[in-house]
């Protein structure tokens, strides 16, 4: 706004405008003054002949002249020291002084300009008015000219033949214009004070909002610059007026390539359906916040920006003030995470089916396991039958060794006992055919001793018998046996336990039963039978012996009245080593050994008791 | 005229008790082993049944019986033993060595009843 000042002047380059545009009027009035002079000078110098110059007058004035070119040099060097308002006076007094030195000196010469002399001299006595400085010198200097006048008025008047009364006149209308002069520019300046004060009082208002606006237009601009996001300002064409660095940054250009363009000129442009949409937002609120839109920019690549804009008012100008947060990494990341997400979940996912599937073969192979571990069980359970089966055959083994020991025994017995017994038997046969032939004194007597000893050899020979039926060495089943005959048999055999305890009952089948069985063995299993029923009975009782035909099986009861036996316990008696005797008094094998008999022989063994009434077993084979 | 009749036993008291009881019906010969059995029928050779014990010092009543049996077929056979029925003799029996076997001690009816019945008197 303010021009330039001249180099001289730049002492007052950092002061007030006031002071300035005071040292640059002084200046120039320093200058015109100067050039004034110069060409007064250079007038008097071409208008007068050299030869007319050496004049006293002409002289003097050029003199005169030449001491205010240099007094007047004095006061530019004055001013651009700073010195303005001394500058000024002194401008004012030297101009003043040689001007009226080369009146006095010029005579009735300068009559004919008096006026504007006057004029100019009136004009320079007002200078101390446009100082504001020493403002009352006015008076002193328009005085003096005043009196200045008078002299030269005087003088002149004196020499040149003025008019007395005219003299006076034009001094008094000098004086008058003078004072009105000083009381207008007084006046005038007083006035302007008034107005200047109050102007300088606003200027430093002024000044103070200026500098709060210059602060925070400061403020503004490196809010604007350093904030990260984009931001831009643009008019109602959208034509960009402003743009921070991160715009520039965003878009990869410079602030003045920015500025004047749309975003649009510089390759970036919103989707046209965002565009429109934030348009009409724009028109209809006058701001827009969180916008979502995207943007492809000159690489053609695609942007996710938060878009806010908001219509300012600046300069009278409508615009608009827009910012944007580029989310499209965030996006990128969002979906990314989103990504990653899925396949973490789709790994969980795998990693479940693994882990289920492991499961399922560990449930399987456990499975397995079980299935094994039954069948270990059950081989387990297989194994202890078998050594349970085995234990029992070993028993039976010794057993039957057992009985084998004692066939051998019974036979060795047998054989020596028989040949004794053969003696007495053939003796007996002699002797009793001897008495048929010969006659006894005492009949009576000798038949009596005779039948004593042929009852003793059938009884002795009978228990030889049996001990040999019972324990006779044979595998075959299919020997003929006479059933009633083994069951007279182990009869006689267990006579001695049997005798004065038990009575047998027998009831019989009223023909010979002959059936094919292991005679040995059939002896067993009756006198295993018989044995039991005879221990059932604890003082005295019967047992019965019943035998049957019945169409194609043969029936045999054997049963006693003896204590019998727990129901409970009928089904585990044919188990081996089970006995409800004494220890030592059964083996607990008798009767398991009889099951087995009876079983190679194809029959059947059953037992039906009640405590206290007595045991009845029933043996079935079959029989043709 | 007798029927000549062959007893063989190791033991003399069974030779003469046999020989008591039989030598009313029968004409008896003994013989304590096998080998005076076998000189006996070779001598007599009209014995027609012969009656051993089984058990014997050298040779047991069986495998007497089989020699005899060799060189004189046509005579009856039988066994008189103190044991039970075995396995060898009832294979006599089933091959028809022996006709039958009778058990210490002896039944003179018996043996009597079935040496007349063989012999068809």
């Amino acid at each position: 706004m303010s021009k330039e000042l001249p180099k001289l002047l730049r002492t007052y380059k950092d002061s007030g405008f006031v002071i300035q545009e005071k040292s640059r009027l002084i200046y120039y009035l320093c200058v015109i003054a100067l050039t004034a002079v110069f060409l007064l000078l250079a007038f008097q110098l071409f208008s007068h002949p050299l030869s007319e110059f050496l004049y006293r007058s002409t002289l003097t004035t050029s003199g005169s002249l030449l001491i205010l070119f240099v007094l007047l040099l004095v006061c530019l060097f004055l001013l651009s020291k700073g010195h303005y308002i001394l500058s000024s006076h002194l401008l004012a007094i030297f101009v003043m002084l040689i001007t009226w030195l080369i009146m006095m000196l010029g005579g009735d010469k300068f009559l004919a300009q008096l006026n504007y002399i006057i004029i100019g001299l009136m004009i320079l006595s007002m200078l101390p008015l446009i100082m504001a400085k020493h403002r009352y010198s006015v008076a002193l200097y328009s005085a003096f000219n005043i009196f200045m006048l008078f002299i030269f008025l005087t003088y002149s008047a004196d020499n040149y033949d003025l008019v007395q009364s005219s003299k006076w006149n034009y001094l008094i209308s000098v004086s008058v214009a003078f004072v009105l002069v000083a009381l207008l520019g007084m006046g005038i300046c007083f006035i302007n004070k008034k107005d200047f004060e109050k102007a300088e009082s606003d200027l430093v208002g002024i000044k103070k909002v200026g500098d709060d606006i210059k602060q925070s237009n400061e403020l503004f601009k490196t809010l604007f610059e350093s904030m990260p996001i984009s931001m831009s300002l643009a008019d109602m064409n959208a034509k960009l007026i402003m743009v921070n660095k991160a715009f520039c940054k965003d878009l990869g250009i410079k602030p003045e390539d920015a500025v004047g363009k749309t975003t649009a000129d510089l390759g970036v442009a919103m989707t046209p359906e965002h565009e429109q949409k934030f348009v009409e937002k724009l028109k209809k609120d006058g701001f827009v916040d969180n916008l979502e839109v995207s943007v492809v920019d000159k690489y053609g690549a695609r942007h996710e920006l938060y878009f806010y804009a908001t219509v300012l008012t600046i300069n009278n100008q409508k615009a608009v003030l827009s910012s944007n947060i580029d989310v499209t990494e965030k996006r990128q990341l969002e979906f990314k995470l989103k990504e990653y997400n899925t396949k973490l979940e789709e790994l969980v996912k795998e990693r479940t089916e693994d882990l289920e599937a492991s499961n399922e073969e560990l449930k399987a192979t456990n499975e397995e396991i079980i299935e094994k571990s039954k069948i270990i069980g059950s081989k387990n359970y297989e194994l202890s039958e078998a050594l349970e089966l085995l234990k029992t055959t070993q028993q039976k083994l010794i057993q039957t060794e057992k009985m084998a020991s004692l066939g051998l025994l019974t036979a060795g017995v047998a054989h020596e006992v028989n040949n004794p017994l053969n003696y007495i038997m053939g003796a007996y046969s002699a002797l009793e055919n001897y008495f048929q032939e010969h006659g006894s004194n005492e009949a009576a007597k000798t038949d009596i001793l005779l039948n004593s000893i042929a009852v003793g050899i059938e009884r002795i020979s009978n228990i030889i018998k049996g001990l040999n039926q019972f324990s006779r060495q044979n595998d075959s089943m299919d020997e003929a046996c006479d059933l009633h005959s083994i069951i007279d048999n182990c009869i006689v055999i267990l006579h001695n336990k049997l005798k004065h305890k038990v009575d047998i009952i027998k009831k019989y089948f009223n023909e010979p039963i002959i059936l094919k069985c292991n005679i040995s063995q059939f002896h067993q299993v009756f006198v295993n039978i018989i044995v039991n029923a005879i221990q059932a009975i604890p003082d005295k009782g019967t047992i019965e012996i019943f035998t049957n035909v019945e169409g194609e099986r043969l029936i045999i009861e054997i049963s006693d009245d003896g204590v019998g036996m727990e129901e409970n316990l009928l089904t585990n008696i044919t188990d081996p080593f089970f006995t409800t005797k004494a220890p030592g008094e059964g083996t607990g094998l008798g009767l398991s050994i009889t099951q087995t008999i009876i079983n190679d022989h194809n029959g059947e063994m059953k037992f039906e008791s009640k405590i206290n009434k007595g045991t009845k077993v029933t043996l079935s084979f079959p029989y043709k | 005229m007798k029927t000549k009749i062959l007893y063989v036993d190791d033991e003399p008291i069974n030779l003469e008790l046999f020989k008591i009881n039989f030598e009313k019906k029968f004409e008896v010969f003994i013989a304590n082993d096998a080998f005076q059995g076998l000189e006996l029928l070779e001598k007599e050779m009209d014995i027609l049944v012969v009656i051993s014990d089984m058990k014997m010092p050298k040779m047991n009543g069986i495998e007497f019986i089989k020699k005899a049996k060799e060189l004189y077929p046509d005579k009856k056979y039988y066994i008189l033993t103190g044991y039970e029925i075995n396995a060898e003799i009832q294979d006599a029996l089933n091959s028809g060595l022996i006709l039958r076997y009778f058990s210490k001690p002896f039944n003179v009816k018996k043996i009597e009843g079935t040496i007349i019945e063989a012999i068809g008197l």
